[in-house]
This record gives C-alpha cells, sequence and structure tokens, in this order.
C-alpha cells in the first residue's frame, strides 16, 4: 500500500464533550487516513458542552478542512467514511455504536465504554453481528512502561502473579470550567472512579490476563464543593479478587494535590521479582534490575495510530468491545461495594 | 518522684529489649533502670552485669519492688497483655511493645486495667518519633498540605529471619500484620490525624525459598478513617528482593492542597509539594537523626513527671492495635470489619 495514499476515511461524530478531549486529530496523524466529516449528536446533555454550541462545532470541523454536517446520519451514509471516532456521553454511546456498525463502520470509542452493562452487551452484540472492528480509548495500554511489563509478564519473566496495584490518579484539579452536576453524573455513570477507575480497571484486567472474582472498594468526595453537592465522588480505592489469585489493588480520582509528579504507578508482583513504573520504570527480576527508563512515548498517538493499523491489517481490535465491558463490569461492581459497604461478588 | 525507675522486661537474649530499649535508656535523663528480667536466667544475668542493674527471673518481683515505676514489656508477644494488665493493676506505667495484643479480647482486658489503674500506658508506636514522621506531622499540622484525606504506607520486603522454633513462625503469632502492622496503622493514623473505623483486607503467600512462616506473608489493607479520609498499608514479605528486613517502605499522604510522600528506596528522600512550594531533604530518615526510641522515652517521661496528657492515649493504641487484628480476621472471612470506639469504654 502506498502510504500517502488515503485508504481510511474518518467521520467525528461528538465534539466538545467528555472533558472536551477529542482522537480524531490523532487518528488523521495517521498516514493513510483522513477526517472527511465531522457532526455533533443530537440532544448533547447541556451541562456536557460547558457553554460552547454551533461556533466551536464549526472550528472543530475546520481544523480538518470540512464543513460541519447538520445530520449525523450523514456521516454514517457516506461512503468514503470508514472509521467513526465517537465521543458521545457514555450513557448514549450504545445507541451511537449500533448505528455505527449496522452502517458497517468501524468505531473508535472513548472510556468508559457505558454506564451499564446492559448497554454494554447491546455494544458487544452490534459489533460482533456487523464484524466491524471497536476499539476503546484505554490508552494507558500503551505507555512504554506497561507495554513493557505486559510483554515480560506474558513472557513468564516474573513467575507467578500475585499482585498488581495501579494508581491512576489525576492531581492539581479541578478540571478547569467543569462543574460537578447531575445530569454530568448520569451521562457517565459516576464520577472520577468511573471516569478515570476505569483506566485503572482496565491496566488490572489487561495485565493480570484474568477476570475479578470479588471486588471491594470505599469512596469518598474530599476534594470539590460541587462534587459534594451532587453526591459525586473524588477518590476511590477498589480491592479486587482475580479468579488466578492475583489481588488487585487500586486508588483513582482526581485530587486538587500539588505535586510535580502524576499520581500514576503500577507495581506488578511475581513470584520470581517486580515490575514497578512510577512511571519511571524499576523492573527487578531475581534481584536483578533489568530496566530502568524514563517514561517518554506519546501513547495516544501509539494507540490510535494501532488502530487505524489494526483496521488495515484487518487484525483484531488491540482493545475491543469485551475489554470495554469487563472494565464498566468492574467499575460497576466496584460502585456497588462503596454503596452496600459489601464486597461484591462477580 | 525523683527519676523513674525502669524495669525491662525480656532482657535476656538479643532482641528489642537489649538492642533498642537498654540503649535508648541511657539517654533518658528522666528514667533510671533499676531492674531486669527475663525467663532465661544466664541471659538476664549477663544483661544486669552489661548495666550494672538488678535482675530477676520472677516477674511478681517487678510489680512489688517499690522503686518500679514504670515496666517496659519488650517480652513475646504472648506475654504483653498479661504483663501490661499485672503491671497497671500494681499500679505501675506501663510502656509495652508491639504487638500490644494478640485478640481483641486481650485488648479488652487492658482497656480494663488502664481505666482503673493509676498508671499511664503507652504502646511502643516509636516510629512516629522518627525524624520524616515528625517532619511530615509538623508539616500537616501547619496546613502545608491542606486536610490529609488519603494515606498510604507500602512495605516490601522480606520477613525477619526468625529461629526455626520461634513463636512468630507459628499461626498462632496472628502473622507479620499483627507482629508490625502496628507501626505502619499507627504512623499514618498520627500524620493523618485520624483512626480507622472500618477495615477490608486481603492476604496471600508466596515465599521464594524453602525458608517460611505458617501464616500469609502478604497482607493489603484499606480502611475507612473517622473523618472520611482512606489509608492502604500493604505489607508484602513475599519478596526475593530487596533482601533486607525491613526493605523497602513508602508513603504517600495526600491532602486537599498538597501531597507528602516518602522513599527509603534509591535516594532516600523526604519530599513535601505545597502550595508555597516544595521541600526535598536527601536525608536518610533511619540515620543522622535523634534516637526514636529516645525521643517516646522522654515524652512519655514528661507525661508520667508532670501530669501531661498522654501523647499516645490508649485508646489510640488499641484502635491502631485492633486495626491490625481486624484486617488479618477481614483477609480470612473475605468481609469487612467494623472497629470498636475504644473512647466510649472510659479510657482515655
Amino acid at each position: 500500500m502506498n502510504p500517502r495514499e488515503v485508504t481510511v476515511g474518518i467521520g467525528v461524530i461528538g465534539i466538545g464533550v467528555r472533558g472536551r478531549h477529542a482522537h480524531e486529530h490523532l487518528l488523521a496523524e495517521h498516514p493513510a487516513a483522513k477526517v472527511r466529516a465531522v457532526a455533533q449528536y443530537p440532544n448533547v446533555t447541556p451541562e456536557l458542552l460547558e457553554g460552547r454550541g454551533r461556533d466551536s462545532w464549526e472550528k472543530h470541523a475546520a481544523r480538518f478542512s470540512v464543513k460541519l454536517t447538520d445530520d449525523y446520519r450523514e456521516v454514517l451514509a457516506r461512503d468514503d467514511v470508514h472509521v467513526i471516532s465517537l465521543m458521545t456521553e457514555p450513557s448514549l454511546t450504545a445507541k451511537y455504536v449500533e448505528e455505527a456498525a449496522a452502517a458497517g463502520k468501524h468505531i473508535f470509542l472513548d472510556k468508559p465504554m457505558a454506564t451499564t452493562m446492559e448497554d454494554s452487551e447491546r455494544i458487544v452484540r452490534a459489533v460482533e453481528a456487523s464484524g466491524v472492528t471497536l476499539m476503546v480509548a484505554f490508552n494507558y495500554r500503551y505507555a512504554f512502561p506497561y507495554r513493557e511489563m505486559k510483554r515480560r509478564i506474558d513472557a513468564g519473566e516474573i513467575g507467578d502473579l500475585r499482585i498488581v496495584s495501579v494508581d491512576v490518579c489525576l492531581n492539581k484539579g479541578p478540571l478547569p470550567e467543569f462543574t460537578a452536576s447531575e445530569s454530568y453524573r448520569n451521562a457517565f455513570g459516576g464520577g472520577e472512579v468511573a471516569n478515570f477507575g476505569c483506566y485503572a480497571a482496565d491496566l488490572l484486567l489487561w495485565l493480570t490476563g484474568s477476570q475479578p472474582r470479588s471486588v471491594f472498594a470505599t469512596m469518598a468526595t474530599r476534594f470539590y464543593e460541587d462534587y459534594r453537592a451532587t453526591g459525586m465522588e473524588d477518590i476511590g480505592q477498589i480491592s479486587v479478587k482475580m479468579e488466578n489469585g492475583a489481588i488487585g489493588n487500586i486508588l483513582t480520582g482526581r485530587t486538587t494535590t500539588q505535586s510535580p509528579w502524576p499520581i500514576e504507578a503500577v507495581e506488578v508482583v511475581g513470584t520470581r521479582g517486580f515490575l514497578r513504573a512510577t512511571p519511571n520504570c524499576t523492573f527487578r527480576i531475581e534481584g536483578k534490575q533489568v530496566l530502568e527508563t524514563a517514561y517518554g512515548t506519546n501513547r495516544v498517538q501509539w494507540m490510535a495510530f494501532d488502530f487505524i493499523d489494526a483496521v488495515l491489517e484487518g487484525r483484531p481490535s488491540p482493545v475491543s468491545e469485551h475489554d470495554g465491558l469487563a472494565a464498566v463490569q468492574l467499575i460497576a461492581a466496584a460502585y456497588g461495594s462503596a454503596e452496600t459497604g459489601e464486597p461484591i461478588y462477580l | 518522684m525523683g527519676r523513674i525507675g525502669v524495669a525491662v522486661i525480656g532482657a535476656g537474649g538479643e532482641n528489642i529489649a537489649t538492642g533498642c530499649h537498654l540503649p535508648a535508656l541511657k539517654h533518658v535523663p528522666e528514667m533510671e533502670l533499676r531492674l531486669l528480667h527475663d525467663v532465661n536466667e544466664e541471659g538476664v544475668r549477663r544483661t544486669a552485669q552489661t548495666y550494672g542493674v538488678d535482675w530477676t527471673t520472677n516477674f511478681e518481683d517487678v510489680l512489688t519492688r517499690d522503686d518500679i515505676d514504670l515496666v517496659q514489656i519488650c517480652s513475646p508477644d504472648p506475654f504483653h497483655a498479661s504483663q501490661s494488665v499485672a503491671a497497671l493493676d500494681a499500679g505501675k506505667h506501663v510502656l509495652c511493645q508491639k504487638p500490644l495484643a494478640l485478640s481483641v479480647e486481650e485488648l479488652e482486658s487492658m482497656s480494663v486495667a488502664a481505666v482503673r489503674s493509676e498508671g499511664q500506658f503507652q504502646g511502643c508506636q516509636h516510629r512516629r518519633y522518627e525524624a520524616w514522621a515528625r517532619a511530615s506531622h509538623a508539616a500537616i499540622q501547619r496546613g502545608d498540605i491542606g486536610e490529609p484525606v488519603y494515606g498510604r504506607f507500602q512495605v516490601k520486603g522480606r520477613f525477619y529471619p526468625y529461629p526455626q522454633d520461634s513463636f512468630y513462625r507459628t499461626a498462632e503469632s496472628g502473622g507479620q500484620f499483627v507482629h508490625n502492622g502496628m507501626h505502619y496503622v499507627d504512623v499514618l493514623c498520627y500524620l493523618m490525624d485520624t483512626l480507622p473505623v472500618e477495615v477490608f483486607a486481603r492476604s496471600a503467600r508466596h515465599y521464594p525459598t524453602a525458608d517460611r512462616l505458617e501464616s500469609d506473608n502478604y497482607l493489603s489493607c484499606m480502611t475507612k478513617m473517622e473523618n472520611g479520609a482512606q489509608a492502604w498499608i500493604e505489607l508484602n514479605l513475599m519478596m526475593v528482593d530487596p533482601p533486607l528486613t525491613p526493605a523497602e517502605e513508602r508513603v504517600i499522604i495526600i491532602g486537599t492542597q498538597g501531597t507528602l510522600r516518602l522513599g527509603n528506596e534509591d535516594n532516600p528522600n523526604f519530599e513535601a509539594f505545597t502550595p508555597g512550594g516544595s521541600v526535598r531533604t536527601r536525608v536518610n530518615p533511619l540515620i543522622h537523626v535523634a534516637n526514636p526510641f529516645v525521643l517516646q522515652f522522654r515524652e512519655f517521661a514528661h507525661t508520667i513527671l508532670t501530669g501531661r496528657p498522654n501523647a499516645i492515649p490508649f485508646h489510640f493504641s488499641a484502635r491502631v492495635m485492633e486495626t491490625c487484628l481486624a484486617a488479618v480476621e477481614s483477609a480470612g472471612t473475605g468481609e469487612p470489619v467494623k472497629l470498636r470506639d475504644w473512647l466510649e469504654r472510659g479510657v482515655q
């Protein structure tokens, strides 16, 4: 294939929600990809737009040298669009995945995949029925230290996996211009445990390659008044027992705390050694340091390229709808546990 | 009272009594070592010769001697509770090594004795007197990081190489989280100025060599605190390396305004990140600083001599100890455990 030839057309559905981030500009960096259509979806939960409207959507479309499409269904109908970069509120993703999959489009979907298990199962069914490729944007998997961990775990270098501890906590909060609301919570299926905890959940599930059997969680609202007013948590910790016997420990949230480093760390302990990335790596196996490296790659870019490559090569999705569902399941169990004060058995 | 007359229990071998308590006492002018006790006659006699003090193998002697005001209990764990109760009932002050007790029932008996006794009681929670802990505490009290909302203490390494017939190798000992967990829980509670109300824990075991204990050697303990904060204590002694005992320790306190962190791996650092800037010291918290035992002994001496409030009240130590016992229980049952309010029992 001539890499200069555009073979993957990207259609965008959803602009400026989910903290105003997007993936299409990263997908379009791929030499074989181009954004061909951009549309907003109807009836966006107003609070998610944070005051922005049509002007900003048009500007977003203009970044890709296209005009804003009024109706997202026109994007789905285009023959030169092969991939949908979907950025809708999680409570609505199932509907748009169903429509996109029925139109034969591959889907790049932000996390969390959905707010409920029912919606997650709808997504799995829709993708399986259509045979398209869906990828969930769990970009932490593409951070070099974690990929390297996964490779060494799968190669058996640290022996049997016993403990996986994952911190995914943003600091220096709050998110600018964001105000917590009942609508936001409903649209996202929770607070920061849903928002960032799903990254931690995915890392835990991916690294262990196992299923959760028991989940216990505590959550609290300690940093933001607007979160407190809507009963939305900003910090939580989750204890997981995996089917393969491994124990998972998760800390997640969005803190106000000042610190030059992110509260992001993964530590994996096996019977022969441990791997820790904070995100700088300390990998020790049988008493010897095997790797120490800086945290350098742009994981989000790498993820976007891997998706386009998977579509071009007809590879299975690197992070599939089943992975998305597993993370939704773990996070739902965490909420269930925090609410009841009891462990949830899956 | 002039100087506080001290008896040290368990001074007959190489242990925390002879390794830490007796050397520290030399630097505590308010206390005078007067009597050593151990069931090992030869051992206690030898130690007594070194220090030039009396010795006995009969615990009753400790209780009946009028010139003994404070009993420092460094005997094996199963004796801590009963010896504390006996000493308190004899009107003595008590400084008891961790763990305070091996069961909640033992803690109950201690609380009853503490209420009825005129003696003061302290658990040996000396790690909060280490330089980094005191510096962190001062920073938090000043409000440098706002309100602490999350605390973590992680320990990684191998277990102490106990003799093969050691009690600490048996399941009855409760395992390493009962034996040592008090320190980690105490430091977090001290720094965060709150106590656990609920505990959930999981445990696991992996012994990298043929040398093993009867208990699990990994425990992950998540707690909800009285003030709504959360904490996580992890004791991981399954490691091939680091090969030391204890080995790697990492502490993080997240506040509403800043973060404190200590790591003793690589370059030992104490770091504070606050809205006013950051502080970074490269002082090894384990050296070049005042002995934490001396600091605790001296502070306790002032409580005994001047009636100043007890810096580590019994209800605080009891909750810390109960947290460790509850963690082991929770890991066994898979259910969270709610903790008692020892203050409600009249214990200060």
